[in-house]
């Protein structure tokens, strides 16, 4: 679900910065797909994956945050904090973000839009690294 | 057809929030509002201790109980005003929350988020 939702999300964030005009290289034909048919899918997979998440979390700080911290890598946990912020920020942000894709006028509200999903691309792609960094380090320690 | 019409097409197959009762605006800005807020003054609904896998509504201060978690408690205190209020506000007023409150809002709850953890990067 978390690789189908990067996906996702990488494939509309990438689209909302393409230019209008023909799609000749493959890069711009990758972007060419309208948007809007992402937004509800992300929205619905951004919620699984975040109830997953919070499900998992629990054996997450006990195991691996515990173990980072235990080798006092303060700064590694301060990482895993605020990864856990980042999370909530894009699960504050999906009402609106599935409202300016979907109830708002696609020529009205662009930059909004085009923030919105580059915000929850960062977002995700954030927490998809730092949660794999962490938890690997917890592999070597 | 035009990508930008078929786009238009496809966004109109989708259900309209603009005639539903549930206010995104509103449910967005409370939400991250009142995080931000519960973050910054550490104020959790409730805690959780998944050692011993027991929620409390006070902040029991024993070691033996393991580490507390109160981010499910931050999300919960956010949530039942925005729900409520989202619930409440008729959308047409909700729809009045200008948009750039919403390019704002992400770095007033990542500015909580840092505040609440910065002691770890020192």
């Amino acid at each position: 679900m978390a690789i189908a939702l990067i996906g996702a999300i990488t494939h509309q964030g990438l689209t909302v910065w393409r230019k209008h005009g023909p799609a000749e290289l493959f890069i711009n034909r990758f972007r060419a797909i309208p948007a809007v048919r992402f937004a509800t899918s992300i929205t619905v997979l951004y919620v699984l994956v975040f109830a997953l998440g919070a499900y998992i979390y629990p054996t997450y700080v006990l195991d691996v945050k515990g173990s980072i911290a235990d080798y006092g890598m303060r700064k590694t946990v301060g990482l895993f904090q605020i990864k856990e912020h980042v999370a909530v920020i894009g699960l504050a942000l999906l009402p609106v973000y599935w409202h300016f894709w979907r109830s708002v006028l696609l020529t009205t509200a662009i930059a909004t839009r085009r923030f919105l999903t580059t915000f929850l691309m960062l977002g995700v792609w954030w927490n998809l690294v730092i949660g794999h960094l962490l938890n690997n380090l917890k592999g070597l320690i | 057809m035009e990508p930008r019409h078929r786009a238009s097409a496809e966004q109109s197959e989708g259900a309209d929030l603009s005639t539903s009762p549930f206010s995104a605006r509103v449910f967005s800005l409370v939400f991250g509002l009142g995080y931000a807020a519960a973050v910054y003054i550490n104020y959790p609904l409730f805690r959780y201790y998944p050692l011993v896998k027991r929620f409390s509504l006070h902040d029991l201060a024993d070691r033996t109980l393991g580490p507390a978690m109160a981010w499910y408690g931050w999300m919960a205190i956010a949530a039942i005003p925005a729900l409520v209020l989202s619930a409440v506000v008729p959308n047409r007023w909700g729809n009045r929350i200008p948009a750039e409150v919403f390019w704002i809002l992400p770095f007033v709850m990542l500015l909580a988020g840092w505040y609440r953890e910065q002691s770890w990067f020192h």
